[in-house]
């Protein structure tokens, strides 16, 4: 167990470096120019080779991201092209209201799906069954900025009843946070519980169908023992390793949802990063992403093995 | 609520006309036709077949599991005169685990991956007996302690994958022993395990019938098992009981066609294995049986006559065949 874990961890510094070497040559292929956007379109090529120069852009790549990766090994990830702000402290300030975002809408995601998933796996076929599963494939169909747009059309401007966007650390005003931070992470949590509550359905449909489950009604066990007590941590270990990944695909959303309700987090960061050609952010913010995503994962991929037994005890 | 008693005529088991089928898009498809068979008390009955023949399907309807889409026709089935059919679900499960207890094929899938072993053994004594968890694991150690599980004490704390195979069916049947039922279904224990450990659980399972009396309904299709474990025998086809009688009647004297095939197929010590005849042909689907007898398309003995349902013809007291030609058949051999 603790020599997985330990497997883990070792994975995760070249998973980084090979995500970061990605991401680098990424963001250098896609066509537009960092001097440009800084600059302006009305700028002489002077102004450019002098702007490039000065951001050592005119060297060779590989030569930038050597550059770039000592520096950040440092915890310097340099400033950003726009407006010369360093980069590694900014992330800092903003990774809170990103994590708040993401966990929040990652529970809001799995409080949807792991009931719902599960009753549909247990009337399978069924009434149940057939709305639940109707629900998820329009929940998937659904963009989140669509449906964050259509909250805030509904609870903002029609009923005023929560805010349409802004933030409030948590420290500061837990209420004012917690209410801020309703819409947005229930367009995200609710469209991302699709996935998660299609995978519960599956793995609890397959242990449902499984010997030990009949062993249990065959001991007379009530369909509540059944299911508490033999169903569901069986259903949960493929479940989590699975529903890890949905956790990075949330980042996805993180991006365009800050951007709808205005929250200063690193998705946001991502998105100027992007529109400005601002490399040394659009980097950062980036790779920091991954930091937390691989975290997430191996933080569920621990608790899912703690699960199983197969894991933490060893052979005959 | 009152329970349809009939007279208590010493059977553990008495399945009488029993008929199951299966509701499928092209309509019903009976599985088990009209099948009658009894258990005394104490008494090894084995149940033969080939897969398909719907052994299985009849032993799920006495625990009251058939699958979904299955449901009973006809008949009526008593476990010591206590009707098991038409009962309400909360009735079926206070008997199934209690007075009937399953042990299934494949130990390891049948046993929870996630829970320890002793806490499954002792689970039955949990839900029927209302006794505590810890002392139910208490139990669950002398239960495997009497299953002849080396190291009950620090085994009962293990999980299953840490079970060998032959353990993991001592277990299953520790489980099912645990609040002595009066009878024991098993399916086809032994066909996973190697035939050293198949020989110490079919030991066992003689065992536990000779100190507590209890009765077993042994389904299989291995013709060995049932020459060294079982009283009598039912030899299944196609969903209909074909032959049944004493287990050295049935092999000495094998009266259906079916029967005599199916030894003619099983290697023997003395025989030479190109003396082995298989027997043509495939079992008919449930939809596809030919008219009257339903071995009939196998069958090297078949004539017009056969396009019948087949009398029961006693060969002997106790042993019958559901043959037209069975006693003429018996003249030949």
């Amino acid at each position: 167990m603790l020599r997985l874990i330990f497997t883990r961890l070792a994975l995760f510094v070249p998973t980084l470096f090979a995500a970061s070497v990605i991401l680098f040559i990424v963001i250098n292929v896609v066509p537009g120019s960092a001097a440009r956007s800084a600059l302006g379109v009305d700028a002489t090529p002077q102004a450019i080779m002098r702007f490039e120069a000065l951001n050592g852009l005119d060297r060779p790549l590989a030569v930038q991201y050597t550059e770039w990766l000592g520096k950040a090994l440092r915890g310097d990830l340099g400033t950003s092209f726009q407006n010369r702000v360093a980069v590694a402290p900014d992330i800092l300030k903003r990774l809170p209201v990103t994590l708040e975002l993401a966990v929040l809408a990652f529970l809001i995601a799995n409080l949807i799906a792991l009931p719902l998933g599960a009753i549909a796996a247990f009337r399978h076929r069924k009434a149940a069954d057939v709305i639940i599963s109707a629900l998820a494939t329009i929940l998937g169909a659904i963009p989140n900025f669509w449906l964050a747009t259509l909250f805030v059309l509904l609870f903002s401007l029609t009923w005023p009843i929560l805010p349409a966007g802004g933030y409030t650390p948590f420290f500061e005003n837990p209420t004012r946070n917690i209410v801020q931070m309703i819409l947005p992470s229930l367009s995200l949590g609710l469209v991302s519980s699709s996935l998660l509550l299609r995978i519960m359905r599956t793995t609890m449909l397959e242990v449902l169908n499984s010997a030990y489950i009949r062993t249990a009604h065959a001991k007379g066990a009530p369909e509540s023992v059944v299911l508490r007590r033999h169903a569901l941590r069986n259903a949960l270990i493929p479940f989590f390793t699975v529903g890890a990944v949905e956790f990075g695909f949330l980042f996805g959303g993180v991006v365009v949802i800050e951007d709808i309700f205005r929250l200063p987090g690193i998705g946001s960061l991502v998105l100027v990063g992007i529109i400005n050609r601002d490399y040394p952010v659009l980097l950062g913010a980036s790779l920091v992403i991954t930091v937390v995503v691989l975290s997430a994962n191996m933080i569920v991929d621990t608790i899912a093995m703690m699960l199983d037994p197969r894991h933490t005890r060893g052979g005959a | 609520m009152s329970q349809p008693k009939q007279p208590f005529d010493g059977l553990t088991l008495d399945i009488k006309h029993l008929s199951i089928a299966f509701q499928t898009r092209q309509g019903s498809v009976t599985v088990v036709d009209d099948i009658s068979l009894n258990i005394g008390k104490g008494e090894i009955v084995g149940v033969i077949g080939e897969s398909g023949s719907g052994k299985t399907i009849a032993s799920l309807a006495v625990l009251g599991m058939l699958p979904r889409g299955a449901r009973v026709l006809e008949g009526t089935v008593h476990l010591s005169g206590d009707s098991l059919l038409d009962q309400p679900e909360s009735y079926q499960r206070a008997i199934r685990g209690d007075r009937v207890a399953l042990i299934p094929q494949d130990a390891l899938r049948a046993l929870n991956p996630t829970l320890q072993v002793g806490l499954q053994v002792g689970e039955p004594l949990t839900l029927h007996r209302g006794i505590s968890w810890t002392t139910a694991r208490k139990k669950a150690v002398e239960l495997l302690r009497s299953v002849e599980l080396r190291d009950p004490e620090q085994r009962a704390d293990e999980y299953p994958h840490q079970f060998s195979g032959g353990m993991q069916q001592r277990a299953m049947i520790a489980m099912g022993l645990s609040t002595e039922p009066e009878l024991l279904i098993a399916d086809e224990p032994t066909t996973a395990l190697d035939v050293t450990v198949q020989a110490q659980v079919l030991d066992l399972l003689r065992n536990i019938r000779d100190t507590h009396g209890t009765s077993i309904l042994f389904i299989t299709h291995d013709l060995g098992v049932v020459a060294t474990l079982c009283d009598r025998v039912y030899v299944m086809y196609s969903g209909a009981i074909v032959e049944e009688g004493p287990v050295e009647q049935i092999f000495s004297n094998p009266s259906h066609p079916y029967t005599r095939g199916l030894l003619d197929a099983t290697p023997r010590v003395h025989g030479t294995l190109t003396g082995l005849k298989p027997i043509p042909g495939q079992i008919p689907l449930p939809d596809a049986r030919p008219v009257g007898c339903r071995f009939s398309d196998r069958c090297a003995f078949a004539g017009a006559e056969c396009r019948q349902t087949p009398p029961a013809v006693t060969v002997q007291e106790g042993h019958v065949a559901y043959c037209v030609k069975a006693l003429e058949l018996e003249l030949e051999a």
